[in-house]
């Protein structure tokens, strides 16, 4: 006699399918309405750097938080996303549009020979191989002094070098939607990239995949004893989360017209992380309640500025010992799965 | 054939500077398993420090310099205490201690940047002068800095290898519950090794401030190279880091002659990338599951 | 006599599973006390529990008529209580020497040291010929020496082993357990976790029998083995 499965066992205990639901439509009204009520440019204008961070450390969750593979590449795989698309455009004039999908394709190849070198690493090994690899694009970027290109008297280097690429053209909202308008395309185009890469993401936390890459995270020797290739769930993890990254990367180039090597400083780099910690590692929500209380709090310390660091790492040491699961990690009532 | 003497000469001045700056880290890595991010503020505090006592207070070198030891020790115990022992049950100590000190790196940096303003600052407590050999200037500082580096890591080495506190430290790196069984107090190691590494640290950061200058984040960079240094020689090791960190600066000096300084730090990342990817034990160990 | 180690009511386990439901064992001074029973059935969890690895959840411990409940690990082992886990556990970079000093770190004179080494080598030879070898480099029955010599080296009152026998060829085996009964004629008090029951008797004064977290019985090793107790625990019937 076969024993009939309890269903309870099959599903997620992280799962609330009621709750994400409900959050997130109020989420998404509240996104959309925003703009229109409070049509302050402004305004607009940090939404759609909410949007892009949020795509970025979401997709970012999924390597560190789910995976549980401790990668600093994520804004190297954003500036290879940005930079492709920006250079497509500029050197071959290929739409933005398209030059989106191809940036999200090349941060994915990119993000895959990442994954193969951190194959056999793990823990601190992994920070230290994706930040010496971090340092070495912004290196080689910002030294590049190689004429590549003349646009009228000057020089253009190939990779833009300190200056970064701009006149590359963005997604013409300008002309689609007027002047006055313009700034919501930015913001909306933003927001599906934000919300596309929100539901990948908890696809791949919910799906069996994500079950197995939790289960390689917590006990890898066991996991490939039940036959778990962690060779291949590796590789995987770090290609899924790559594409939409990188297709924010093309979107922050397409927004701001223009995009340089500061956009992998260390201090963004850390920004960010802090974000995924402060929310909550490996949890859906995480990702959106770190960010969203990572731009506040920046909003907040616009008037001590000078304490901005201070602020942020003192936030990080202090969620990281009495908040370990997060914002999100204080909202539930049951112990953690992890 | 001067050339190559300069090459030698301040490849062995980079050397000395990159294994001064590496002492602390990997004493921390190869004990306790703890990579310090905030390893660059520690060096920035200790420099800033015996400008205090000495350039602002006016104090003498001996009271000053022993001042900022006793900084360094003070943080690293203060990190051992803040950091490390709340967060040593945490399952995933290895990967939340990173995170944590590179919260403690932001807020040692700023209170620095406010304390003292983020211009550079010229350290008071320098040697000045030098001697040439073959066209090439050395300064009489930088020979001081390789001197202590060399002397600090050699003793480190000995006190690792060959004293009852070195024995107790490698047996709680090795195996920290059999330790505990040993009845070694395992929390008085942790301290132990905290305040060693933040008076290493506050020795580089002297030595490296009177090399070049002060500022907020004068750390940085050697907390770079530090990381190649002890990635290359292999996390934890300490004579490997001597060894690695001269090899290094020769190499440095040799790609800046021959290719440019435009390469040298993309090489020396690619050099980190490639140890990783093929010899993640590092170049200078045997095996791989070695520790100190 | 007051015994070595009297155990009551003892109740621990991981995180919020209980594994041991109220132990009670005593054994006396200068006795090796058997501990035996199936896998899996808390006899590790009870000597980590004894040992102050794992905290007690509830009853007593009292070695050599003073509680140790809830003393730091190496205040346990600083009264003489010192556990040899399971699988060795050996400083595996350090030499022979070096584990066996280590060991001996608590200990202030160093001729209290040499002393102690002494003996400790004057039981187990094979170590003062390997004592310059890496502990990684030392055969199965080698290393297991050396994780008893450092119990001894310790200052170990009451010598707690778990499963000296795990993974040992036959032949090797005779070898540890001729060396725990040489401990026992010494006088030295011993608790041995052991799943093979004839091994354990050969030098066991008493006998306990666990069982799904509780000792089920206690006596002399005669007639706990002529007991049918023994296939009820392993056949279940």
């Amino acid at each position: 006699m076969t024993m009939p499965i309890d269903p309870d066992l099959m599903r997620d205990p992280d799962q609330n399918k009621r709750r994400d639901l409900t959050i997130a439509a109020a989420a998404i009204v509240v996104c959309v309405v925003l703009p229109f009520v409070f049509p302050n440019r402004y305004l607009i204008g940090q939404g759609v750097t909410l949007f892009l961070w949020v795509a970025v450390v979401s997709q970012w969750n999924l390597v560190f938080g789910v995976g549980g593979i401790f990668s600093l590449a994520q804004l190297a795989i954003f500036a290879v996303g940005g930079y492709s698309a920006a250079m497509l455009a500029l050197y071959l004039n290929v739409s933005l549009w398209f030059g989106m999908f191809l940036g999200g394709l090349v941060a994915t190849g990119f993000s895959l020979i990442v994954g193969l070198a951190c194959l056999r690493l793990s823990g601190a090994y992994v920070a230290l191989l994706t930040l010496a690899l971090a340092t070495a694009l912004q290196v080689l970027i910002i030294t590049d002094t190689t004429c590549f290109m003349r646009q009228g008297v000057t020089c253009m280097t190939f990779t833009g070098g300190s200056r970064g690429l701009s006149r590359f053209g963005d997604f013409g909202f300008t002309a689609m939607l007027g002047r006055a308008n313009a700034p919501l395309g930015n913001y909306f185009l933003a927001f599906a990239v934000a919300l596309a890469a929100m539901l990948f993401a908890y696809l791949v936390i919910y799906s069996p995949i994500g079950l197995a890459f939790r289960a390689i995270r917590d006990n890898k020797l066991y996991s490939i004893g039940r036959g778990i290739s962690s060779v291949r769930f590796q590789l995987l993890i770090f290609g899924a989360s790559a594409f939409f990254t990188g297709m924010a990367g093309a979107v922050f180039a397409g927004h701001y017209r223009a995009i340089g090597a500061n956009i992998l400083d260390t201090s963004l780099l850390l920004f960010l992380l802090s974000m995924m910690v402060i929310g909550g590692l490996g949890r859906f929500w995480g990702p959106l309640a770190g960010t969203t209380a990572l731009l506040l709090f920046d909003e907040a310390m616009k008037e001590l500025g000078e304490w901005r660091l201070a602020g942020l790492g003192a936030i990080l040491l202090l969620s990281v010992i009495f908040m370990p699961n997060g914002i999100v990690g204080l909202f539930r009532s049951r112990p953690a799965a992890r | 054939m001067d050339t190559f003497i300069q090459i030698v000469i301040s490849g062995l001045v980079l050397g000395s500077m990159y294994s001064v700056s590496a002492i602390g880290l990997t004493l921390l890595w190869g004990a306790l398993n703890v990579l310090n991010m905030a390893h660059g503020a520690f060096l920035v505090a200790g420099g800033y420090a015996a400008y205090y006592f000495g350039g602002y207070l006016g104090l003498p070198a001996y009271v000053a310099i022993p001042g900022a030891l006793a900084t360094g020790v003070v943080l690293g115990l203060l990190v051992y205490a803040g950091v490390a022992r709340p967060l040593r049950k945490n399952a995933n100590f290895e990967t939340t201690v990173i995170i944590a000190t590179v919260g403690v790196a932001l807020v040692i940096e700023n209170l620095v940047q406010k304390g003292f303003g983020a211009y550079p600052l010229k350290q008071p407590l320098s040697l000045q002068g030098g001697f040439n050999i073959a066209q090439t200037f050395v300064p009489w500082n930088s020979v001081l800095v390789c001197v202590v580096s060399i002397v600090l890591l050699v003793l480190l080495d000995f006190v690792v290898r060959k004293t009852r506190y070195g024995r107790m430290i490698r047996a709680v790196a090795q195996n920290y519950e059999a330790a505990r069984l040993m009845g070694i107090r395992t929390g008085a190691v942790y301290r132990f090794v905290f305040a060693i590494s933040g008076l290493m640290a506050a020795i580089s950061g002297i030595m490296l401030s009177t090399a070049t200058t002060l500022s907020p984040t004068m750390g940085y960079d050697p907390m770079l190279k530090a990381f190649i240094v002890c990635v290359i020689a292999g996390l934890g090791e300490v004579r490997g880091a001597l060894i690695a960190a001269f090899a290094l600066g020769v190499l440095e000096a040799t790609v800046q002659f021959q290719l440019g300084v435009r390469f040298a730090l993309p090489l020396l990342l690619l050099l980190v990338v490639v140890t990783l990817i093929f010899r993640p034990q590092g170049l200078l160990r045997k095996n791989e599951a070695s520790r100190l | 006599m007051t015994p070595i180690l009297e155990i009551a009511g003892l109740g621990a386990g991981y995180g919020s599973v209980p594994i041991l439901h109220g132990i009670n064992l005593s054994f006396g001074a200068g006795q090796v006390c058997g501990l035996v029973g199936p896998n899996g059935h808390g006899k590790t969890t009870l000597l980590r529990t004894i040992s102050g690895l794992l905290p007690t959840t509830r009853g007593q411990t009292t070695f050599d008529g003073e509680s140790i409940t809830g003393l730091p690990v190496h205040e346990i082992v600083g009264r003489g209580v010192i556990h040899v886990p399971q699988g060795d556990m050996l400083f595996g970079e350090m030499s022979v020497l070096d584990n066996l000093l280590v060991a001996g770190t608590r200990l202030a004179a160093t001729s209290e040291v040499e002393d102690r080494l002494a003996v400790v080598f004057d039981l187990l030879p094979r170590l003062k010929e390997r004592r310059f070898q890496s502990a990684f480099t030392l055969s199965g029955g080698e290393r297991r020496m050396v994780a008893i010599g450092r119990g001894l080296m310790a200052g170990g009152r009451l010598l707690m082993l778990d499963e000296p026998s795990l993974g040992l060829a036959p032949a090797v085996i005779d070898e540890i357990y001729d060396v725990i009964s040489k401990l026992s004629h010494a006088g030295q008090s011993v608790l041995v976790v052991e799943e093979n029951v004839t091994r354990a008797a050969e030098v066991s004064d008493v006998v306990a029998l666990m069982d799904h977290g509780q000792i089920v019985q206690v006596g002399a090793p005669e007639t706990l083995l002529s007991g049918l107790s023994i296939d009820a625990t392993y056949f279940g019937g």
